[in-house]
């Protein structure tokens, strides 16, 4: 049946949306500022054994002689008006920051989202030709994969990849600076782009198990063993099954956690894998923030951090109106 | 207590594992002899030191002895109360499906996934917040939604079953429907999720203890272990002895998880 946009329950299914994103936003932020507001923001003064003050009373800003909900009000308002305040780590705009990192982490994220996703398909075809003992193996060492911490993951190509120090290749901190002015594109392109081999192979290793085992329990569903047994009964091979039936099922299987993949990759993960790694994405400068009590630049990470989550989730809702029947 | 293990011949590996791994540790601390700081540079795997020793000169072996266990229980205790909490909000807001009209559980599960909780970590134990408590009180805020939203929708797949249809026709308290039929088979059909849960948490844990925020002991834990062991490469058996402690915490649980996949598997020839 075609659904017209001018249908009531679309619109109604819109409205709800936009009303429930709206206050799941609103909710986790508030949560957020609580958070910072109470939390003593300079360090020094903790360590020195002084009297611990929350953001509020050390600014004396006008934010402390209101209300909480006043003063979170007072922060939403600015936050409307575009001002996101000044880092007082970076002493610049928050804005500038923020742009810079982002594109650090959505490089990052995608790159090694894009990976994992055509890594993990590729090992569902091989697991899908594979005799039983074949499809042990390979579901064991993935199974096995997947249950190793990151941080382990992370430090054993440290481990690996420390030997090439002096190649060049794969620096574990960032490259010296270089005097010599005459660099090409490719020079810029491969400096630019070493940052990124190990967190990214990292972040591959640690996410194509996941979505490998997600693929096998799509694979194992009723409907598409039936589909598996008719097509052997037609006398296809298995390859044929996989390319004809299953791939094009499991890719677009992957519609459902696309979302969420991406913004834990880019808040999860990618928060641990910057700060091992020292690359400047949101995460590592989050918890620079943290460390340095710069309430502003924190809290419009926070606040990124909800929107990213709550308004994907918000547009998936939309466009695939079977979204939340299937999440469950 | 039959249903919390469903898999029980197969789950006789992980409960040896873990009480191994326990004893293992627990003779060698009773069996060791501490000599004080050796000197402050650290000394390579030998006879009199099995593991070698850190920068600061203490035996690792001790080290690992000692936070293996802590980690270990830790883990265990918090999964467990993890596990438990999320099925049984997930079968309560599977079975009791007009409570969603109020309390509408994927919002409120939209609302914490927005939140980093990694960041909450960080600000809670960089101001020394955070102690083994706050830490469990914040994983059951966190992380119940991993396994309530199967629960949920598996309960909401069981309430239009014909057994229960005809337990709530002949008068059958919900209550009690929901002990006897709900919770076994939910249970049952959530114990895969276990290893996955713990392994979020112990990613959780060990990235705290990582940063220097370990609030398990006085000692040094395993992620500090490592973190010592990442900055002094040039003594790879630190970071090695560390990476190898963090295998053995989750030994128990890999060892779940292939119990689970291979019963599953063998369901599946039976069927077959």
């Amino acid at each position: 049946m075609k659904i017209a946009w001018h249908d009531s329950t679309v619109l109604w299914r819109i409205v709800r949306g936009l009303f429930w994103t709206l206050l799941s936003l609103g909710v986790a932020s508030f949560i957020n500022f609580i958070l910072i507001q109470y939390a003593p923001v300079k360090p020094d003064d903790f360590f020195a054994s002084q009297e611990i003050l929350t953001t509020a009373q050390y600014d004396q800003a006008p934010v402390s002689k209101q209300s909480l909900f006043q003063g979170y009000v007072h922060f939403l308002t600015r936050i409307f008006t575009g001002d996101f305040g000044r880092s007082q780590l970076y002493d610049v705009p928050v804005i500038d920051v923020i742009q810079d990192a982002l594109i650090v982490s959505l490089t990052l994220s995608s790159l090694s989202l894009l990976l994992s996703y055509g890594g993990a398909f590729l090992i569902a075809w091989i697991y899908f030709i594979s005799g039983s003992m074949g499809k042990k193996f390979l579901y064991g060492a993935l199974s096995v994969l997947q249950s190793l911490p990151k941080l382990f993951v992370a430090l054993l190509l440290v481990i690996v990849f420390a030997s090439n120090q002096d190649s060049g290749l794969f620096p574990l901190e960032s490259p010296p600076l270089i005097n010599d002015l005459h660099l090409d594109r490719w020079d810029l392109f491969w400096n630019a782009s070493q940052k990124f081999i190990l967190p990214t192979l990292t972040l591959f290793f640690a996410y194509t198990p996941k979505v490998f085992l997600y693929f096998v329990g799509m694979m194992a569903v009723d409907s598409r063993l039936q589909n598996h047994l008719f097509w052997r009964g037609h006398g296809r091979s298995k390859n044929q099954i996989f390319w004809l039936s299953e791939s094009r099922y499991l890719l677009s299987t992957l519609l459902w956690r696309v979302v969420n993949d991406f913004v834990f990759l880019i808040f999860t993960y990618g928060f641990m894998v910057e700060i091992i790694f020292s690359l400047p994405g949101m995460g590592f400068l989050g918890y620079r923030a943290i460390i340095s009590g710069d309430f502003d630049l924190f809290m419009a990470i926070f606040l990124l951090f909800s929107v990213i989550s709550v308004a994907f989730n918000f547009i998936l809702r939309a466009l695939v109106p079977t979204y939340e029947q299937v999440k469950l | 207590m039959k249903f919390f293990f469903p898999h029980q011949k197969r789950m006789r590996s992980t409960l040896i594992s873990f009480l191994l791994i326990n004893g293992v540790c627990l003779l060698w601390m009773a069996g060791f002899r501490e000599s004080g700081c050796l000197a402050f540079h650290p000394q390579p795997p030998s006879a009199a030191y099995l593991l070698g020793t850190t920068t600061n000169g203490f035996d690792i072996s001790f080290i690992l002895a000692k936070s293996i266990i802590q980690t270990l229980w830790f883990l265990t205790v918090t999964v467990s109360l993890v596990f438990f909490f999320s099925v049984t909000l997930g079968i309560v807001f599977g079975y009791f499906c007009r409570l969603n009209f109020w309390v509408p559980m994927l919002r409120i599960i939209e609302i914490v996934n927005s939140i980093p909780l990694l960041m909450v970590l960080v600000i809670l134990g960089y101001y020394h917040w955070l102690f083994w408590g706050s830490f469990l009180v914040l994983m059951l805020l966190f992380k119940w939604p991993l396994c309530a939203q199967v629960s949920q929708g598996l309960a909401m797949s069981y309430r239009v079953t014909m057994p229960v249809l005809l337990a709530q026709m002949n008068g059958i308290s919900d209550l009690s429907i929901i002990r006897r039929y709900f919770v076994p088979k939910i249970f049952k059909a959530l114990i895969p999720k276990v290893p996955t849960l713990a392994v979020s948490l112990f990613n959780t844990l060990t990235i705290m203890d990582f940063l220097g925020y370990s609030f398990l002991g006085s000692s040094m834990s395993l992620g500090s272990l490592v973190a010592e062991g990442k900055d002094n490469l040039y003594a790879p058996w630190i970071l090695l002895s560390g990476l190898g402690g963090l295998l053995i915490v989750l030994l128990p649980f890999i060892l779940l998880s292939f119990s689970v996949v291979s019963e599953g598997s063998k369901a599946g020839e039976r069927c077959q």
